[in-house]
Parts: C-alpha cells; sequence; structure tokens
C-alpha cells in the first residue's frame, strides 16, 4: 500500500473522526429515563364541591389538584379541536384557580373566532369538570384564548 | 392520563409543533427531540470534551436543562441551536471544575474499532484521529468549538454565533485562526 503524499492530513483525520460516531443508544435510554423523572414545578389547585364549597363533605375533606394535570388536560382538549396550544397560564388566587388564559396556534384560513369560541368553550368544561363551580371564578372571563401564530397545515404538526 | 387529539407519530412533527407540546408537559413530544438531536449533540460534546463518559454526562444535563427551560424558551434561536447552546455551556461548566488532561489511552480506547478489512488503514486513521483529538484539546474553547459546530455540525457563521453567543465576525477570527493551528498540528502527517 502507497503511503506517499495524500490528501491533506487534517482533512483526513477530520473525516476518520467524523466517521467516529458515538455509542448514542445507551445514553439516550438513560436521558429519556432521566427526563420522565423530572417534573416541572406546578402549582396546587382546590378543587370545589358540586355546591361551591371548599369542604367536600361534612367532615371538611379537601381536594387539591395539580396545576400539572389541569395544563395536560386542556392541552389534549384544546389539540382535539384542531389547533395547536402554546402556553397555559393560570390565574391564581390563592389555591383557587380563578381561570386560565390559553395561547394557541391556529391554522390558516380557517375561521379563528370560530375556534376561539370552541377553545373557550372546551377549556370552561375542563375547568368545570376538574375543579368544580368555584365561585372565584368569573364564567364570563375564565377563559381566555390568545391566537399568536398562525400556519399553513395542521398546527399541530406544522 | 388523556392522548386525545396528539399526532401518532412525532417523527412527522415539525420543531416548532414539538417544542410547543414538550412546553405543555408532552415527554412523548420531549422524547422525539431527544431522538432527532441526541447523537449530534453526544457527537459534539465528545469531540468537545474527548471522553464518552463525560460526553454523556454533559448531554444529560444538556437535555435537563432543556427540559426544565423549554416553558421559558421563547423560539428565537432554531430548536437545534438552543440545544447546542445547553451542550456548550454544560461543556464549559465541565471544562471549569476540571483540569485539562492530556490525550491518553482511554481516548484512543473509545475511538471505533478500525475496518477489518484493512488493518493498516485503520491503524492510520486511529493515529490521525488521536492526533487531531491530542490538537483540538490544545486549542482555546472558542477556536474548538467553533471549528467542530463548522466542520461536524456544518452551521453558518450565524447559528455559531448564536451557540456561543459571540459576534459572526468572532466565529469567523476563532475559526481561521483554529485551522490555521490545527494545519500546523497536523502537518507533519503530510
Amino acid at each position: 500500500m502507497a503511503l506517499g503524499p495524500g490528501p491533506d492530513p487534517l482533512e483526513r483525520a477530520t473525516d476518520a473522526l467524523r466517521a467516529d460516531t458515538p455509542d448514542w443508544p445507551p445514553v439516550q435510554a438513560a436521558i429519556k429515563g432521566h427526563v420522565r423523572t423530572l417534573v416541572r414545578p406546578s402549582p396546587t389547585l382546590l378543587a370545589v364541591s358540586d355546591a361551591g364549597l371548599e369542604a367536600q363533605d361534612a367532615t371538611g375533606s379537601r381536594t387539591w389538584v395539580s396545576g400539572r394535570v389541569l395544563t395536560v388536560l386542556v392541552r389534549d382538549r384544546v389539540r382535539a379541536l384542531g389547533v395547536d396550544p402554546r402556553d397555559v397560564d393560570l390565574d391564581l388566587d390563592g389555591d383557587h384557580c380563578r381561570g386560565v388564559t390559553v395561547s394557541v396556534v391556529g391554522a390558516y384560513d380557517t375561521d379563528l373566532l370560530e375556534q376561539g369560541e370552541r377553545v373557550r368553550a372546551a377549556v370552561a368544561e375542563v375547568l368545570l369538570d376538574l375543579l368544580g363551580p368555584d365561585p372565584a371564578r368569573d364564567p364570563a372571563g375564565e377563559v381566555r384564548v390568545h391566537v399568536v401564530d398562525v400556519v399553513v397545515g395542521d398546527p399541530r404538526t406544522t | 392520563m388523556s392522548t386525545e387529539g396528539l399526532p401518532r407519530r412525532w417523527d412527522d412533527v415539525s420543531d416548532d409543533a414539538l417544542v410547543r407540546a414538550a412546553r405543555l408537559d408532552d415527554q412523548d413530544a420531549f422524547a422525539e427531540i431527544v431522538d432527532r438531536y441526541g447523537s449530534g449533540m453526544l457527537g459534539y460534546a465528545r469531540r468537545l470534551v474527548g471522553d464518552h463518559a463525560d460526553a454523556a454526562d454533559v448531554v444529560q444535563a444538556a437535555f435537563v436543562s432543556a427540559w426544565r427551560g423549554l416553558p421559558t424558551f421563547e423560539g428565537r434561536s432554531a430548536l437545534r441551536t438552543w440545544l447546542f447552546r445547553l451542550v456548550q455551556r454544560r461543556a464549559a461548566d465541565l471544562a471549569r471544575a476540571r483540569r485539562p488532561t492530556p490525550v491518553d489511552d482511554r481516548l484512543l480506547s473509545a475511538i471505533s474499532p478500525a475496518d477489518r478489512r484493512d488493518p493498516l488503514q485503520g491503524l492510520l486513521d486511529s493515529e490521525l484521529v488521536a492526533a487531531l483529538q491530542a490538537a483540538l484539546a490544545e486549542l482555546p474553547w472558542h477556536q474548538r468549538s467553533v471549528w467542530l459546530l463548522r466542520e461536524f455540525e456544518g452551521m453558518t457563521y450565524d447559528e455559531i454565533a448564536d451557540v456561543l453567543a459571540i459576534t459572526p465576525g468572532s466565529v469567523r477570527m476563532h475559526l481561521h485562526r483554529g485551522r490555521r493551528t490545527l494545519a500546523e498540528r497536523m502537518a507533519r502527517w503530510r
């Protein structure tokens, strides 16, 4: 084999180093496993009884729900409507959730006002189902929807 | 927990949509981000810090930072650029915490097995790689980072500037100096 002058040694070394790929799968599995154990900080929300009372029964039991649960439920309900939520901001008053602001990305050439109204109604339903008819919430303004972007195609994948 | 409305295949989803989903606690979307960019981040980290185990720690720390930081990620940078910036920062943390170590047998052992059909070429490649790694390890931090991001990740000057939080003009300068030094160090292999 000839070992005379060949390509530039830096180029040869760079090509050889480029071909030296790291063993990614074990690292990949470790990272995914580790990240799944991480929990972002989230407020605790008080759910009220069907009568709108903090006490759920005669003994005064109370029920708290993680804000993360509310966020995930809102996320999935909004996505089911064909728009993509970007942010779900909770308006808190102590342990009470007074309302939710949802920022969404919509699809170009769709009726965004109509979609916004559907999002508002769906999120209000989630709030009622999860936290009950809390008097701390103002039914007229408990859900605000901001359309922050419009994309061509399905906003959930684009 | 409901998965209503979620796409079944994340690999067809844009970076922007993945980021939106992961911001809102979607672990599957974040797993796709790991799949999409992790291997490249690991390769970069290993060439930057010179050791596979350290690189794995750096990339894991970068992804932990990404998971925690996504809710405040404003999307001014592309997702890939942002992730590489996190790798850069975690690698810099590591470099600050440790004294530089010379290239040793551990580095050689981390190199992929040579092509068994041509052992001489494989040996030459291994020695070349070791020499390049040694030269890289002696380059100043920014020159090394710029050269790797340009040569291995194919990033533009603007993207590199974004990763390293320096100006594109500084990127040009570091790249020029890094290339010149590496060429000088590798010249004896000609």
